[in-house]
């Protein structure tokens, strides 16, 4: 009886992207924390967001997002809540563009990633430029290069996360 | 009769072979008779013991390599062993300079309460340098302490505490602020940290009189005003000079004394004399 209350498929999905979080928080804290081309990191946590966003829709992405951003904050120490509340956001949203706007296939994916990825650095640099007293000019340059060096993760991310969830792009 | 002849013959031959065999032996010089036999047996001999020499090889393959091979498993071994004393040793040489420093440390500053604690953690964060240590509020670390390394020099603060861990933030962060003395004259001025040079791993000093001279090499030192950090702590050294049109000192770059990207154990002050 109680047994026939749980849906066995969500948790095995849930399951699934639980360990899909681990991987990426692995590789970004333990792979591309070694790796920084002009001193910068790739960010791939966005991309992975999205990616549960569009594939699974806004809810899923939205609790990914959550997940993601806690534990980002925790790791990166910069800000205590910034990441935790810019990821579900670009979860949520990524999932209602996925469900009414943009159809799933990679090339409107690479495009919404660019954009959560822009909207991070955003968020990221936005304490330097409307705070501090700093010059625009280099806090721009790293956030460009951050989100330049994070886009070729999203092929890494797009077609894993397409075949985990089982979407069917041919019909 | 005749038999007999030619037996007599036979003996003689024989007699005469021997003692000319001997005779030469002898002298240590080859007749014609050996260096004939010996034109016959050489051959046969290099033959056989080049047959030998191949037989004993197969034997040796055949019967020797694992005899070989088990040595050669042992030797490794003994070198792994040897290589992990001498890294033991270059450890505790390591270690026991850095006590040395500590103690000297110590003996300077008996008003200084310590805890030592090893760095854990650099976050790949593109917008902040911080570091997380391993020990945390059990040891009574508390937001706002001191970090410095075992040379006395300014590492950072510390942010954020928790148990069995702390943040600090470092000297070269953007948003680090410290009092410091310039020259000779002990002029006060501020290290802040600056975005762009955070990037190249320096920081900024700023907020200088108009009296003060600032000159690439200065040592900077913490000027212990506000209660924030001790005084006489070696923050950084003058990298380089930027002055405005007036000749005025706008600002100098300062390169910070200890070696961040090396740091693996740090002090943290808990405690000090606070001198206003």
């Amino acid at each position: 009886m109680l047994l026939d209350m749980i849906n066995f498929e969500k948790v095995r999905r849930a399951i699934v992207y639980f360990g899909v979080m681990l991987l990426v928080l692995f590789v970004q804290n333990i792979v591309l924390s070694r790796i920084a081309p002009l001193g910068v990191h790739a960010l791939i946590p966005p991309i992975a967001v999205v990616a549960v966003g569009y594939f699974e829709g806004g809810v899923w992405g939205g609790v990914f997002g959550l997940l993601i951003g806690l534990f980002c904050d925790m790791g990166f120490n910069d800000t205590p809540v910034l990441l935790t509340v810019v990821f579900p956001v670009i979860g949520f949203l990524s999932g209602t563009l996925a469900m009414f706007f943009v159809n799933k296939r990679f090339f409107s994916f690479f495009f919404v990633s660019m954009a959560a990825l822009v909207l991070t650095a955003v968020c990221q640099m936005f304490r330097f430029i409307a705070i501090a007293d700093t010059n625009i000019l280099p806090v721009l340059g790293v956030a460009g290069i951050q989100t330049l060096w994070s886009l070729p993760f999203t092929f890494a991310i797009y077609y894993p996360c397409r075949k985990l969830s089982g979407v069917d792009l041919s019909k | 009769m005749k038999k007999n002849g030619i037996r007599l013959g036979v003996v003689v031959l024989i007699v005469a072979f021997i003692y000319g065999f001997t005779a030469s032996r002898a002298s240590g010089k080859a007749g014609v008779v050996e260096n004939a036999a010996a034109s016959l047996t050489l051959p046969v001999k290099q033959g056989s013991s080049g047959l030998i020499g191949w037989l004993e090889g197969i034997y040796g393959y055949m019967f020797r390599y694992d005899t070989l091979a088990a040595e050669n498993e042992d030797l490794k071994v003994q070198l792994a062993e040897a290589q992990k004393q001498l890294r033991e040793a270059e450890e505790a040489k390591s270690e026991n300079e850095r006590l040395r420093d500590l103690l000297a440390l110590r003996e300077k500053h008996e008003d200084f309460v310590f805890e030592d604690a090893s760095i854990v953690d650099r976050p790949p964060s593109n917008w902040s340098v911080t570091y997380t240590i391993s020990k945390g509020e059990e040891s009574g670390i508390a937001v706002g302490n001191c970090v410095i390394d075992s040379k006395y020099n300014l590492v950072g603060q510390v942010i954020e505490v928790g148990s069995g861990w702390a943040t600090v933030r470092s000297a070269i962060d953007a948003d680090m602020r410290v009092g410091t003395l310039v020259g000779e004259g002990g002029n006060a001025a501020m290290v802040v940290g600056d975005f762009a040079l955070m990037q190249k791993g320096e920081a900024k000093l700023t907020y200088l009189t108009e009296e003060t001279q600032v000159l690439e090499g200065d040592i900077l030192i913490t000027s212990g005003k506000g209660g924030a950090f001790p005084k006489g702590l070696e923050i950084g050294t003058v990298t380089s000079v930027k002055s405005e049109a007036g000749g005025q000192v706008e600002y100098a770059t300062v390169s910070p004394s200890c070696e961040l990207g090396a740091l693996s154990q740090v002090f943290v002050i808990k405690d000090f004399n606070v001198m206003e």
